[in-house]
């Protein structure tokens, strides 16, 4: 970006200690919820463990199916991402509302559940595979596991971008078509030019996901495999930190590519669309043939979607899944004995996604309108979370809060950082791509009046990172919810969270239980979303929906 | 602007409802009881519940369970060795308790229980005792089974699976990830000797669709018709037995076999809990309870084998040298993983 010194950044920098002592607080911080432990793991490798690595035919193998499965994914998830929310927020497609549920909705699924009912509706066996359509398909491999992991993870991409196509001022479109440009052209030349920094944080975010995801691999690879499941593998099997931590280290490489490119590209460019009074107007219309198109792609995913919520929905009342569809109440037997398990993953979500918007928020506005030596680790250290394993981070973790003075291990202290620390990514990247959009202008106007940061970031910043936080948030508490891999092994007894029972019920073969677990599950995450509106009232808008 | 008026109220109501949230977790129910046992379990949630419920009915100390797969448990139990969290480790098979015994990470406890046990599912050194046994099995979709294969008699033999007509078919757990399926590795060398074992697993590895991570998955999936034939442990298959799903469980002759066993934790925060928890799982209630709703085999005598399951004496259980399984257990998984793991 285009940085102006102006009277107002100069004092801003020079006289107010709020904005150091700020500074201070959020580097102590990510210093102890996440460098700490990073460091704590990836000091482990020695020499030995990388040479290792590298004469490994099989190793060398699995990185490249990583980063084909990543690229993959990447594309198609931010693709269908974007499709969602330029039909929203753009091309005005009939059943928007249907569109903006399903969305949301993988978002709400607890871990496993998704891909056990994607093998029951698509499997070898599937419902809809073998016995509508008589197929004998095998999902498992790289095709499969594709397919999964762009439904997964389409929505991240997707409601990242909502934010940003709704910063784009109509007027710009207008403008330009009045100009004669044909609505193509536009599209070309304007809109998409604008909504490239919300693109490249989408693709990041989703390529960071599909990157530490350990679920679905497992499920639905087969023989096709991951880092993500490799480290796992050797943290679990041959208790081998050491080639864990190697293998990790891998995997971040590609996250810190993904992230020094997007900032190369992002760099020095404008992308400002806010400069003192945003635009009223609704967007121009879309071509016919554009709208119909979009409306049919959105409208197969979500069909998809919806059969695979209507199973694990109808599963939950099942007798027997599979077996014995006859409904029944007795699923949920089980979930009334681990209500505890139930109200602890609520309150650890709530806490984790709230504090760790927040600290996103203020972290994006702090390091993306304030000069200071180390602004570029503190960037990275906010999106680092992200791209660590899950599994791994909860043995960082371990090995990080398991001695005095910072003595965490068995509470649920840990367990809410846990949490926290993967929220500051998505909230960040969101902060950061809304702020590219807004001009300096507003911020500098205020400074030169005489308004502290604090202040400016309380009438000014706060109010247009708005979109961003409450999406944070609620992304977050949802995410959080249904966090395993990072959490499996920080749960101790007393402090266990719900997502932790639905693995071991499922992994079991109780998938009645389980999924009548999960639909308590996203019931209160729906819960969640409900109260989160009745508390901010009508102007509550989620993702700019 | 409107919107700016109504920010400003905002982030009060947030704050006190983050700070809400936060006192509720800090005075939860988990800071204020006496120190309950603290369980790392590898057997079924819904055992473990209903075993802490039991336990506290019958003994008046609360206990606490946390699910994880054995490997995760050692993992744990490994990491957190400078400071342990958890005072019992419940349901893990013999071969692994023996790893952690011999990484240090154990207590001996000999209970007073323990000789309740018959001698050949304990730990001779006292570290660990058998709670259940554990026997393997090939458990087969029969619906499926007569669909693909016409006319085909179900497998009877380990040997039976090598037929070339059930490639892409056959499903099994990898060694690398799951202690069952290691015990599985290990058991095709007590039953053919090292050199054969290997040509064995190799004819077999032709068959095998792909390896999963976890040892119940195999059950699970074949349960499911996903696969027609999986290579598990019987209490798994028998699970999908019981809920009605149309599978059959077969014991091959010279059939593998391991232990699930109780230890405590070395350093463990409440190790007279743990003692008293050891001592009250072993007698004849609580392995019944195991047994009736985790379908594993009883090790004592005076328990009844699960619905659907054979006597474990009336079994050709193969011959178990527990110290070649602790000493090889790393090499005989790195060899699997040289040869098979893709």
């Amino acid at each position: 970006m285009i940085r102006t010194l102006t009277l107002g950044t100069l004092r801003r920098a020079g006289h107010n200690p709020v904005v150091p002592a700020a500074l201070v607080v959020l580097a102590l911080t990510l210093g102890i919820s996440v460098l700490y432990p990073a460091m704590r793991v990836l000091s482990q490798p020695r020499l030995a463990d990388w040479s290792a690595y590298l004469s490994s035919a099989r190793w060398l193998r699995i990185t490249g199916q990583t980063l084909w499965i990543t690229l993959l994914s990447t594309f198609t998830a931010t693709a269908v991402g974007f499709a969602f929310a330029f039909a929203i927020t753009r091309a005005r497609v009939p059943l928007s509302g249907l569109f903006k549920v399903g969305m949301l909705m993988p978002l709400v699924a607890p871990p496993f559940v998704f891909g056990l009912s994607f093998l029951l509706l698509f499997g070898r066996r599937g419902l809809i595979t073998y016995e509508v359509l008589g197929l004998t398909t095998d999902v498992y491999g790289w095709h499969g596991l594709w397919l999964v992991q762009t439904l997964a993870f389409f929505p991240v991409a997707a409601l990242a971008l909502v934010g940003v196509l709704n910063a784009i001022p109509a007027t710009l479109e207008y403008a330009a078509q009045d100009l004669g440009a044909r609505p193509g052209w536009v599209f070309r030349t304007v809109s998409l030019p604008l909504a490239t920094p919300g693109l490249a944080s989408a693709a990041l975010l989703v390529a960071i996901f599909v990157l530490g995801d350990f679920g679905n691999p497992t499920l639905v690879g087969g023989p096709f495999k991951v880092l993500a499941t490799e480290a796992y593998a050797q943290l679990t099997g041959w208790y081998d930190l050491n080639m864990a931590a190697t293998l990790s280290l891998v995997l971040l490489m590609p996250t810190l590519g993904v992230f020094l490119v997007q900032r190369y590209l992002l760099e020095g460019r404008s992308y400002t669309t806010v400069a003192g009074r945003a635009s009223m107007l609704s967007p121009p219309p879309v071509a016919s043939e554009i709208r119909w198109g979009l409306f049919i792609l959105c409208g197969a995913v979500v069909l998809l979607e919806m059969a695979i919520y209507a199973v694990v929905l109808y599963g939950a009342f099942a007798s027997v899944w599979g077996v014995d569809w006859r409904p029944t109440l007795t699923n949920f037997e089980y979930t009334w004995l681990r209500t505890r398990e139930l109200w602890n993953s609520t309150r650890f979500a709530a806490t984790a996604a709230g504090a760790g918007s927040f600290v996103a928020i203020v972290a994006a506005y702090l390091v993306h309108r304030h000069r200071f030596p180390g602004r570029g680790a503190l960037d990275f250290a906010m999106v680092l979370p992200a791209a660590v394993p899950g599994t791994l981070m909860g043995i960082g973790y371990i090995l990080a809060f398991n001695e005095p003075p910072l003595l965490l291990t068995g509470t649920g202290t840990i367990i809410t950082l846990a949490m926290l620390v993967r929220v500051l990514p998505v909230g960040y990247r969101s902060g950061v791509a809304l702020l590219h959009q807004i001009g300096q202008t507003l911020e500098e106007g205020a400074a030169d009046l005489g308004a502290p940061p604090p202040h400016v970031f309380r009438t000014i910043i706060f109010p247009l990172l708005r979109p961003a936080f409450v999406g944070a948030a609620i992304y977050g508490f949802i995410r959080s919810m249904n966090t395993l891999s990072s959490v499996v092994f920080l749960i101790s007894p007393g402090n266990s969270v719900a997502s932790a029972s639905i693995l071991a019920l499922a992994e079991h073969g109780q998938w009645s239980r389980a999924s009548a677990m999960a639909v308590s599950l996203m019931v209160i995450s729906i819960g969640g979303l409900a109260a989160a509106r009745v508390v901010m009232g009508p102007r509550f808008r989620l993702f700019g929906l | 602007m409107r919107r700016a008026a109504i920010c400003r109220t905002r982030p009060a109501w947030l704050a006190a409802a983050l700070v809400g949230l936060f006192l509720a977790g800090a005075s939860g129910p988990s800071s204020a009881q006496a120190r309950p046992v603290l369980v790392y379990g590898v057997i079924h949630e819904i055992t473990l519940s209903n075993l802490m419920k039991m336990f506290y009915s019958s003994t008046g100390i609360r206990a606490e369970f946390v699910r994880m797969s054995a490997g995760e448990v050692a993992a744990r139990v490994l990491a957190e060795r400078g400071r342990p969290r958890a005072d019992v480790i419940l349901g893990v098979a013999r071969s692994i308790q023996e790893d952690l015994k011999n990484r240090g990470v154990l207590e001996k406890y000999v209970s007073p229980t323990r000789t309740e046990i018959p001698a050949q599912f304990r730990d001779p050194d006292g570290y660990w005792t058998g709670t259940t046994a554990h026997v393997q099995a090939i458990v087969v979709h029969v619906e499926r089974f007569r669909r693909e294969f016409p006319g085909v008699p179900t497998p009877r033999t380990y040997e039976d699976l090598l037929d070339p007509r059930y490639r892409g078919h056959i499903i099994a757990a990898s060694p690398v990830t799951s202690g069952s399926a290691f015990n599985f590795v290990l058991c095709q060398i007590f039953r053919l000797g090292e050199e054969r074992a290997w040509e064995f697993l190799t004819a077999l590895d032709r068959n095998v669709r792909f390896y999963t991570a976890s040892g119940i998955a195999p059950a699970t999936s074949v349960g499911a018709g996903e696969f027609v034939i999986g290579i598990t442990q019987a209490h798994d298959a028998l699970i999908a037995l019981a809920d009605g799903r149309p599978v059959t469980v077969i014991h091959p002759p010279k059939v593998g076999w391991d232990v699930g066993s109780v230890s405590l934790i070395k350093n463990s925060p409440n190790p007279e809990g743990a003692q008293r928890f050891i001592d009250w799982i072993l007698t004849q209630r609580p392995l019944e309870l195991i047994t009736r709703i985790n379908f594993e085999y009883p090790v004592r005598p005076d328990v009844a084998p699960p619905r659907g399951a054979a006597l474990l004496k009336d079994l050709d259980l193969v011959a178990y040298d527990l110290k070649f399984a602790a000493e090889n257990r790393e090499r005989i998984i790195r060899e699997w993983a040289r040869r098979f793991q893709k």
